[in-house]
């Protein structure tokens, strides 16, 4: 297929150009051929006609020298036209030697009753044939003849001739016969010179082609033997040098493969134990990831504890106080009464103090009732995923009450916007480790070298979603920082204790457990933006 | 022994480059002129003569001679020159010879080389040869014939009748040549030869009346012919009243129409048979030839005189002389 489309295709370029050129050269000669033709045939016939009218002119002239005209006229003219006959008459179906006298009629040939019906009646031929030197061609009996004719004024005769056009371009037509002929056998003899070389440089290269086959099949032992020119032979060369190097790198190969083959199968070994060892690692880091996550909530959890515990240490201290004193002067009372030395202003004195005590003692333990409730609520909601009605306000500001214990070691400004009437059905332990992870974050890092700092918390009903706002005003985080905070673990405090799992039990509590959505925002020196959005309803 | 076979061999070399040396030796051919040059009659046979030696691109040498016996007619003359003649060809030893006329016939060929080894070809003699005993075995040539009967064809449409007069000069060769008009034309005529340009108009003016067609020749043995030429031309347009007919190119302009022999026809002939037996033909087996062409002219003035028109054959022919 290759080999035949190369051949016609070599071949039909070649003729293409080949026939297009012998077109060119056909046209351009065959056109000068043409021309040179009609002057050629011109000259021709204008030098007959010139011999002709030489010859009546001999005649007249010896007319004239003789002297009687008129006696001598008709004889010459008679005995002229037989010379002429004589001398330029050729019985020729083709080409038509005329003359015609004053009276305009046929005295040449003879029996000119044929030209007379057929060309004198020509209207081309009347029109034309008056003027002198005329050339003209008309068209007699659907041929087109050729008239050229000359004028002889002493006699006003008419001698001319007409020719068929096929005569006159008899030589045209041969020529054109010829060419086409030889064209034809040019290309033919071309043809079979470019088959034959195509098909002398094609051999080799079709048993190139077999070999480079048989190679590609993987046959290297194939015989290449293989003669043409110096490039077919170069290349052969080439080829069998390509072919030898092929079976040395194929063995080369082989043996590499086999060695590799014998890595990939040791290293596989090894692989599969290192991935057996490393899903047994994974799955201790997931379990110590979970511990870590369970270990973050209960650090929150610790901290609400250290703090409940802070809290309460103080009006629990005061009552213990007020209770020792009151214990103090009761027994001193009572060993005056004992003794009677107890006087009534002393006992008065006594009642008073001790119900100062008493007063100070309950409004202390009051004051720790309240605590443990609220620490007691917030505990239980942190530990327990129980749903539940609640004010939203009202807890967020129990969460910010119950972070005091750090928070008022800050100068830290916590304002809450809230609506008091938003109560949503949730579960509030998730709200308050997202509150209390967000302000312990804010105080970690956001106002780690900062002293004062303002946070807000805004938080909105729109539609069915509540939307939190959580804004600071701290160092905030840097732009290449804020795609990577909610992955595990990221931190940029790991030198001071941060495991960086904030952030990411945020993500998951808002995106998991409460099926909303969170965004940060943040440049760098000007704080943070937390913006939390999370259905009313949950299911 | 080597040295005597090398000397055979030399020896045969040279005598073989002698034998293609001879081989190549230009043949030659002499021709011998009874008058001399410039006559219109002698250089028109020369020129024949030449002519045709060159177009045929022979190897061929010709050398020519001149016996001058037109401007001396004297016995002695003629046959003194024919021996000088016969001399040179002695000494020149050419392998053809061409004569032209009677003079080198009668004096050179038939004194010393008739039947000789040396072939001749002989042209110009008038009428016959048979005075000479030509053809022989070494002798042929082209008789010179004046196409008389065909010039009187020509005028017998405008001639009352068919009595010819004859006028010339008297002289031997006139009166050999009347008989031979007499012989050709197989009738009588009516012959004067005059010896004075008087005698010659009465005898022209009585012939206006007693023939039909008068041929007249050129009358050079008439003293002061030459020199009255003029007159004579003169007479004969104011006289003439029948047509008068000439075969001497040289009077064409005193008669009415003349049939002049061509001296071209003679000398190519003489050439062509000269080539012919250069090239091995027998001389023997070549016959005797005549001369058929002829140079016409028309006196225009004697046409409109007569009122004469000829054919057109003729006019377109012939050379229109005053």
């Amino acid at each position: 297929m290759i080999k035949n489309s190369l051949k016609v295709q070599i071949l039909g370029s070649v003729l293409t150009i080949l026939i297009i050129g012998m077109g060119i050269i056909f046209y351009l000669s065959y056109n000068n051929l043409k021309l040179k033709v009609n002057n050629s045939q011109l000259d021709v016939y204008n030098q007959k006609l010139d011999n002709i009218i030489l010859l009546i002119e001999q005649k007249y002239n010896v007319l004239q020298k003789i002297g009687m005209t008129e006696a001598y006229d008709e004889n010459f003219k008679k005995g002229t036209v037989k010379i002429i006959n004589k001398v330029f008459f050729k019985n020729s179906k083709e080409v038509h030697l005329f003359i015609i006298n004053e009276d305009r009629k046929f005295i040449f040939p003879k029996n000119s009753i044929l030209q007379e019906q057929t060309i004198y009646k020509n209207k081309d031929f009347l029109k034309n044939i008056e003027q002198d030197n005329n050339n003209f061609t008309m068209v007699v009996k659907n041929s087109e003849e050729w008239v050229i004719s000359k004028h002889f004024m002493p006699w006003d005769w008419i001698v001319g001739y007409y020719i068929s056009n096929d005569v006159k371009y008899k030589e045209l037509h041969v020529f054109k016969n010829e060419f086409i002929i030889t064209s034809l056998i040019v290309l033919l003899i071309i043809s079979i010179f470019i088959i034959a070389i195509v098909r002398y440089i094609l051999t080799p290269i079709i048993k190139l082609t077999d070999a480079s086959k048989e190679i590609a099949s993987g046959n290297l032992d194939f015989n290449i033997n293989i003669r043409g020119s110096h490039e077919i032979n170069q290349l052969s060369s080439n080829f069998i040098i390509m072919r030898d190097k092929i079976k040395k790198n194929m063995k080369q190969l082989n043996h590499y493969n086999e060695e590799l083959q014998k890595d990939v199968d040791d290293r596989t070994i090894e692989l599969e134990k290192s991935y057996n060892e490393l899903e047994k690692m994974v799955n201790s880091l997931r379990q110590a990831r979970d511990k870590l996550v369970e270990s973050e909530k209960m650090a929150s959890l610790g901290g609400l504890v250290a703090g409940v515990a802070h809290e309460i240490n103080t009006p629990i201290g005061i009552g213990l106080t007020g209770i020792t004193y009151f214990l103090q002067i009761t027994e001193e009372l009572h060993k005056k009464y004992e003794a009677n030395d107890m006087s009534e202003d002393e006992f008065l004195e006594y009642l008073n103090e001790s119900k100062k005590l008493g007063q100070q003692v309950n409004t202390n333990l009051e004051r720790t009732a309240q605590l443990v409730r609220s620490f007691k609520q917030i505990a239980a909601d942190q530990t327990s995923e129980k749903k539940r009605m609640f004010y939203l306000k009202d807890y967020i500001e129990e969460v910010i009450f119950s972070l005091k214990y750090i928070t008022k070691k800050t100068n830290l400004e916590i304002n809450i916007n809230c609506n008091d009437t938003i109560n949503i059905n949730s579960y509030p332990g998730a709200y308050s480790q997202i509150i209390t992870n967000l302000v312990l974050n804010s105080i970690r890092h956001g106002y780690k070298n900062k002293d004062d700092g303002i946070i807000t918390i805004t938080a909105t009903k729109i539609n069915n979603n509540i939307e939190l706002i959580y804004k600071d005003n701290g160092t905030g985080i840097a732009e290449e920082n804020l795609s990577n905070i909610f992955e595990p673990f990221f931190t940029t405090n790991r030198e001071q204790g941060g495991i960086g799992l904030g952030l990411n039990v945020i993500y998951n509590i808002v995106t998991s457990n409460l099926n909303g959505t969170i965004t940060c925002a943040s440049q760098q020196g000007k704080g943070v933006t937390f913006t939390i959005n999370i259905p009313i309803e949950l299911t | 022994m080597k040295k005597v076979a090398l000397l055979v061999l030399i020896l045969s070399f040279f005598y073989s480059l002698s034998l293609n040396a001879a081989e190549i030796k230009k043949k030659k051919i002499l021709y011998v002129n009874s008058y001399h040059s410039g006559l219109f009659w002698s250089d028109g046979i020369e020129r024949g003569i030449k002519d045709t030696l060159k177009k045929s691109k022979s190897n061929v040498e010709l050398k020519i001679i001149y016996m001058d016996t037109k401007n001396n007619q004297a016995e002695q003359y003629k046959k003194k020159a024919a021996l000088k003649a016969k001399n040179i060809i002695e000494n020149y030893k050419p392998d053809v010879v061409i004569t032209s006329d009677d003079n080198a016939a009668k004096y050179l060929i038939v004194p010393f080389f008739y039947n000789s080894s040396i072939p001749f070809v002989f042209c110009g003699v008038n009428g016959s040869a048979n005075e000479y005993g030509f053809p022989t075995k070494n002798v042929t040539g082209m008789i010179e014939v004046q196409l008389i009967p065909q010039l009187l064809s020509a005028l017998k449409e405008f001639t009352r009748g068919n009595k010819v007069g004859f006028l010339k000069g008297d002289s031997f060769s006139t009166k050999k040549e009347a008989l031979y008009f007499e012989k050709i034309l197989n009738k009588k005529i009516n012959k004067r030869f005059v010896k004075s340009i008087k005698e010659w108009k009465e005898e022209y003016l009585t012939f206006q009346k007693n023939v039909d067609v008068l041929l007249i020749g050129d009358s050079v043995t008439i003293n002061g012919w030459k020199n009255s030429h003029e007159d004579i031309r003169n007479f004969i347009k104011n006289n003439t009243l029948i047509p008068t007919a000439s075969w001497d190119s040289t009077i064409s302009d005193l008669s009415l129409i003349t049939y002049a022999n061509k001296p071209e026809e003679q000398g190519i002939w003489s050439a062509t048979t000269a080539l012919e037996i250069l090239n091995g033909k027998d001389i023997s087996k070549i016959p005797l030839s005549k001369n058929k062409k002829t140079r016409i002219f028309v006196n225009k003035t004697l046409i409109k005189k007569l009122n004469i028109v000829f054919p057109f054959e003729i006019v377109d022919n012939a050379v229109i002389v005053d």
